[in-house]
């Protein structure tokens, strides 16, 4: 699979600050790869630097192919982008808005250009809006209008920094449901700390913390990965299953979570569908109540891989 | 990916003046009609009210009213554009708006010379208006029978300390009128790309505002104490101004080639500041 973007070993200094320490990402074309951080991870800094706006202290980046760096001009032809919390001349349309960004990135006959600018405008839900002026806008529309003028050029790659932040339920919604309409036509790379979304419309995940890669991969790597079992024994007797599943290669951890339910961690989760039962078959005479996976979210992963980074960090600081 | 329809096409000129039609076409729109207008009725009223005082006293000095309305006229214009321009670069850079602009496939080196040729045209645009719509006005009071006095005599209008000066005032001739529009409309120029230079450096509006005023001080201090020496730069062109006023013959190309050249120069610095600067 190509990559859309590519980091090595990137870094970025303000002053005294340490932003970027050496950031080592991919993002697959033709994925929706969610960039979950929290605040002041670096995601920001990251976005800048791809789209030109902001120079590395260090190290270097690929876009679609090419090397950021100079005026940046070829690359941007190729991608939308929108920054956080977007910024438009107030005393604009809605309309004008996407006029000029498509003026920007296409050349072709004024009605042909029209009718992008009214496709867009469809796309985005804002066609009953065109003739507002952008700072009539909410939040969500705005951001909504962020996004249209980034797509209008229908570009290979799209990057939004925090897309959906200080927006209100509906206007998430909408933030997120647009994004993921947009899955199929070109790479997505969108930075976040709400760990639903990501989780909802990803399918690839890039974890920073501290301006480094903690982890990445495709989103099912990270939930089918580490899964947890939830295991429950019939409590007639005092059968304690904790020792003989701890031996099975593709158990990580049993954890007693109650007089007679424990908590199997697997690291193999088509073994642990295939074999789970019959191990705990024939448990001292007990009878199996309850077998069922426990739902991992992505914040439970995202938890322990920036606890495990700070384990990591104390570990190299100490 | 989607395709394009076949009319429609990829702009894939990679130049560093990429958008520049684009964003001249919105830095015009900043200038035209709203503070041409402004800086036009600006101007007029500053004529109305030495002209209606002028009609009042029975005096009727030509010198009162020409040298008054242009001296006041010249001095506004240059303040109102240091005032006008201080965040032509800042205000984009504060709002985000410039990150919005340079995020799209649109040049730095563009952003900034539409913000200076647009500028530019605008302030230029004002002096040749209100130059333009006040000369007939002037050749009007001069019709009415006042062509030549002594300045000293304006004393008995305006209380004017100039009277020492002891020069005679005419209307100049159109072309020596239409030089001193052009030396005032450089000097606004200059100013504007001043504005510029500095809103690329600084990261204050307050003190982009403030350097302004201070370039525009020193350009009048080094016309009082300097001019002689300070004649092949802008301070030529206030020179050309005050002696043209007084129809004295003027040598208006070594300035103006002088003050385009600074100007252009601080565009150029401006450009390179900006595209070395972080956006946020």
């Amino acid at each position: 699979m190509t990559a859309a973007v590519e980091t090595f070993g990137l870094v970025k200094r303000y002053r005294k600050v340490n932003a970027l320490r050496g950031l080592d990402l991919t993002v697959p074309a033709g994925t929706v790869c969610g960039f979950l951080g929290p605040n002041g991870a670096g995601k920001t800094s990251t976005m800048r630097i791809l789209m030109g706006l902001s120079r590395p202290t260090a190290g270097s980046a690929r876009v679609l192919g090419a090397p950021v760096g100079g005026d940046g001009l070829a690359i941007r032809s190729r991608v939308g982008y929108l920054g956080q919390d977007p910024s438009f001349y107030p005393r604009f349309r809605v309309r004008r808005v996407l006029q000029f960004a498509a003026r920007r990135y296409l050349a072709g006959p004024r009605r042909e250009i029209e009718d992008r600018v009214d496709e867009t405008l469809e796309q985005v839900g804002l066609a009953d809006r065109a003739k507002r002026r952008v700072k009539a806008l909410s939040g969500g529309e705005r951001q909504r209008l962020g996004i249209g003028q980034a797509v209008i050029g229908r570009p290979e790659l799209l990057i939004l920094d925090e897309p959906s932040v200080g927006l209100d339920p509906e206007g998430r919604f909408q933030v997120l449901s647009l994004i993921d309409s947009l899955r199929d036509q070109m790479t997505v790379f969108y930075s976040s700390h709400i760990l639903d979304d990501v989780q909802r419309i990803a399918d690839h995940v890039v974890i920073l913390d501290r301006g480094r890669v903690i982890d990445q991969g495709p989103m099912d790597h990270f939930l089918g990965s580490g899964a947890r079992y939830r295991v429950a024994l019939d409590g007639k007797t005092d059968a304690d299953p904790a020792g003989s599943l701890q031996n099975l290669p593709w158990v990580s951890k049993v954890s007693r979570v109650g007089d007679a339910n424990w908590d199997v961690a697997v690291t193999d989760r088509t073994a642990a569908e295939n074999e789970l039962l019959a191990a705990l078959a024939g448990q001292h005479g007990s009878a199996v109540t309850e077998l069922r996976p426990l739902v991992q979210s992505l914040e439970d992963i995202y938890m322990a891989a920036v606890e495990a980074g700070d384990s990591e960090e104390v570990g190299h600081d100490g | 990916m989607t395709a394009e329809p076949a009319s429609l096409s990829r702009i894939e000129t990679n130049h560093p003046f990429r958008g520049i039609g684009g964003m001249l076409g919105v830095e015009l729109r900043v200038w035209f009609p709203w503070r041409v207008l402004l800086l036009t009725i600006a101007g007029l009223g500053i004529y109305a009210t030495i002209y209606i005082p002028w009609r009042i006293s029975g005096v009727k000095q030509l010198g009162a009213l020409f040298l008054w309305s242009m001296a006041l006229w010249l001095i506004f214009l240059l303040f109102a554009t240091i005032s006008l321009s201080e965040g032509t670069v800042l205000g984009d850079i504060e709002r985000g708006t410039a990150s919005w602009l340079v995020g799209m496939p649109i040049g730095r080196p563009a952003v900034i010379a539409a913000k200076a040729a647009a500028s530019a045209a605008g302030v230029s645009a004002a002096v040749y208006i209100v130059g333009g719509v006040l000369y007939p006005l002037f050749e009007a009071a001069s019709r009415e029978g006042v062509t030549r006095f002594r300045v000293d005599e304006l004393t008995e209008v305006t209380s004017a300390p100039i009277g020492k000066w002891g020069v005679y005032v005419t209307l100049p001739e159109a072309g020596q009128y239409f030089a001193i529009l052009t030396a005032i409309a450089l000097l606004g120029v200059f100013l504007v790309a001043v504005m510029i230079a500095l809103g690329s450096m600084i990261r204050s509006r307050t003190a982009v505002f403030g350097m302004g005023l201070a370039c525009f001080a020193a350009l009048m201090v080094g016309w009082l104490i300097a001019r002689d020496a300070l004649a092949v730069s802008p301070v030529g062109l206030v020179t050309a101004v005050t002696e043209g006023l007084q129809t004295k013959p003027i040598e208006l190309a070594v300035p103006a080639a002088a003050t385009v050249a600074s100007s252009l120069a601080l565009v150029a610095l401006a450009t390179w500041n900006f595209g070395r600067r972080e956006l946020s």
